[in-house]
């Protein structure tokens, strides 16, 4: 016999600040927890240069060190971080089992916190130049082109709040978009002018990156003008869009377009399943609006359980006296033996058995009844249609009858 | 501990070195250098029969991270006769490392 799977009452997938937060909100509520993250805290969050937008940092923050806070204050309270991947999730007898890069998990309430990864734009020697020149988190490479010429494509809040970085570390930035202005806030594009070493090449399309052995140039075309040309840089940063972490996922819950479908509870489709943070199809992708997730999600996920817990309580309850039900029907039943046994006529044998059938008829609606989640569904799942539901359980009662 | 490898003894270490040498290069603000730490710090005892172990810091060796084209970090370059002979860039796990390693040391 193989050992059981290590087992907990919820597990978080994500260790971005959407995760970290149900992770702290879940830890205070005294659920067993567990938070897998592949790579390591942080998430997103992470590799943004400075967070000027998250409450309660005058000044702003930078996103190592406020993701750094959020792990810290999540390991304080007993969160239990694991470095694994997770490949799917089965629904299972009470929960799901998760096959990971580190053996199987099983779990009876799920969060996925697994955001976005950035998207790629798809031009010539973007994939080939990875990791030598193309990188997609100016945080984490800018340093490493101090006092040279670099590229950011996109123009979008990322990508203006990160050219705005680079021009106090790289010589000179060139911020690429497609389009003849900007989409980013308003401040940040202020900021972004008044940067001397930062140049905009608005309507503008990057055709290729180009190089040897490393990034040498990205090549552009002008939209107005239809003219080509090379731009000599040494890396280029890509912040052309996000795309959500899911395919992981099958068709195990809905999505839209990628993202997570979820009510404002921040639950799924799928009963025990829960999404919190920019995984979701939502508005508004922010640090502030992941940590609200985070926190609806776990608060969710413990109401879950609660109920989980009572059901089977109840269902426990209801079981013991269809046992003692069960238990007076045999005792009818040996009545009926000793009747013929001791030659007792026809009309009172036939009495004691039509009572004992009706004794046992009324078991079974009782039975049927006292399972009700688990006959109707007949291991289905939930649905949220009331009348779908019913008509199962008659379905399921007709069968018996 | 893995060796503290720097622009004035890269030569001396790594080039005339008699074993392979395993460089980490890394830097104080790159948070996956920074769990990659322990992991280098393991592997340096574990194989310290067959492989040098160091860490380079990016920031203070400029020189060498930049003759070695280093373009993101972690990267590690496992060096044998003075000369590159493979190259991991990002985080790697410690089974993943001891595969990398026993895969590039035959």
């Amino acid at each position: 016999m193989s050992d059981p799977l290590p087992e907990h009452e919820l597990i978080i997938i994500g260790g971005g600040v959407a995760g970290l937060a149900a992770g702290i909100y879940s830890v205070r509520s005294r659920i067993d927890t567990l938070l897998i993250e592949r790579a390591f805290p942080g998430g997103l969050a992470f590799s943004t240069h400075l967070i000027e937008n998250y409450p309660g940092f005058p000044g702003g923050i930078s996103g190592p060190e406020l993701t750094g806070k959020f792990e810290a204050q999540g390991r304080e309270l007993g969160l239990k971080i694991d470095n694994r991947g997770v490949s799917s999730i089965h629904p299972a007898d009470d929960g799901f089992v998760l096959t990971t890069s580190a053996g199987a998990l099983k779990t009876k309430a799920v969060i996925i916190a697994t955001g976005v990864t950035p998207k790629q734009l798809g031009i010539p020697g973007e994939t080939e130049f990875f990791t030598r020149g193309v990188s997609y988190c100016a945080t984490c490479d800018g340093p490493l082109f101090r006092d040279r010429e670099v590229a950011v494509l996109g123009g979008g809040d990322s990508a203006v709040q990160e050219a705005i970085y680079l021009s106090r570390l790289c010589s000179k930035v060139h911020l690429i978009h497609r389009r003849d202005r900007l989409r980013a806030t308003p401040i940040l594009q202020e900021k972004a002018e008044e940067k001397p070493n930062l140049e905009f090449h608005l309507s503008n399309i990057p055709e290729a990156i180009e190089g040897k052995e490393r990034v040498e140039g990205v090549r552009l075309r002008n939209l107005k003008t239809g003219e080509s040309k090379l731009l000599r840089v040494d890396a280029v940063f890509v912040y052309v869009g996000y795309n959500p972490h899911t395919e992981f996922l099958g068709d195990l819950i809905e999505l839209d377009d990628g993202y997570i479908i979820t009510d404002d509870d921040m639950s799924t489709s799928r009963e025990g399943i829960f999404a919190a943070g920019d995984v979701r199809k939502k508005p508004l992708r922010q640090i502030s609006t992941a940590v609200s997730d985070g926190a609806v999600a776990a608060t969710s996920a413990e109401q879950y359980l609660e109920n989980i817990e009572s059901s089977v309580k109840t269902e426990t309850d209801e079981n013991k006296k269809l046992m003692l039900r069960l238990k007076r029907i045999e005792g009818q039943i040996r009545g009926i033996q000793r009747l013929l046994q001791q030659g007792h006529d026809c009309k009172a044998v036939l009495q004691q058995i039509s009572a004992a059938r009706a004794a046992l008829f009324r078991a079974g609606i009782h039975s049927a009844v006292a399972n009700f989640r688990r006959c109707a569904y007949d291991g289905k799942g939930a649905t949220t249609d009331f009348h779908e539901d019913i008509e199962r359980f008659l379905e399921t009662l007709e069968k018996f009858s | 501990m893995a060796l503290e490898i720097t622009d004035v003894n890269f030569e001396t270490e790594v080039i005339k070195s008699d074993k392979p040498v395993l460089v980490d290069f890394w830097a104080s603000w790159c948070g996956p250098c920074k769990m990659m730490t322990p992991v280098i710090e393991t592997a340096a005892q574990k194989h310290a029969d067959t492989v040098k172990i160091g860490k380079l810091n990016v920031d203070d060796n400029p020189d060498t991270a930049r003759n070695f084209g280093i373009t993101a970090i972690p990267t590690l370059i496992l060096f044998a006769d003075g000369k590159e002979k493979k190259r991991h860039v990002g985080l790697l796990q410690e089974d993943s490392l001891d595969s990398f390693l026993k895969e590039n040391l035959a």
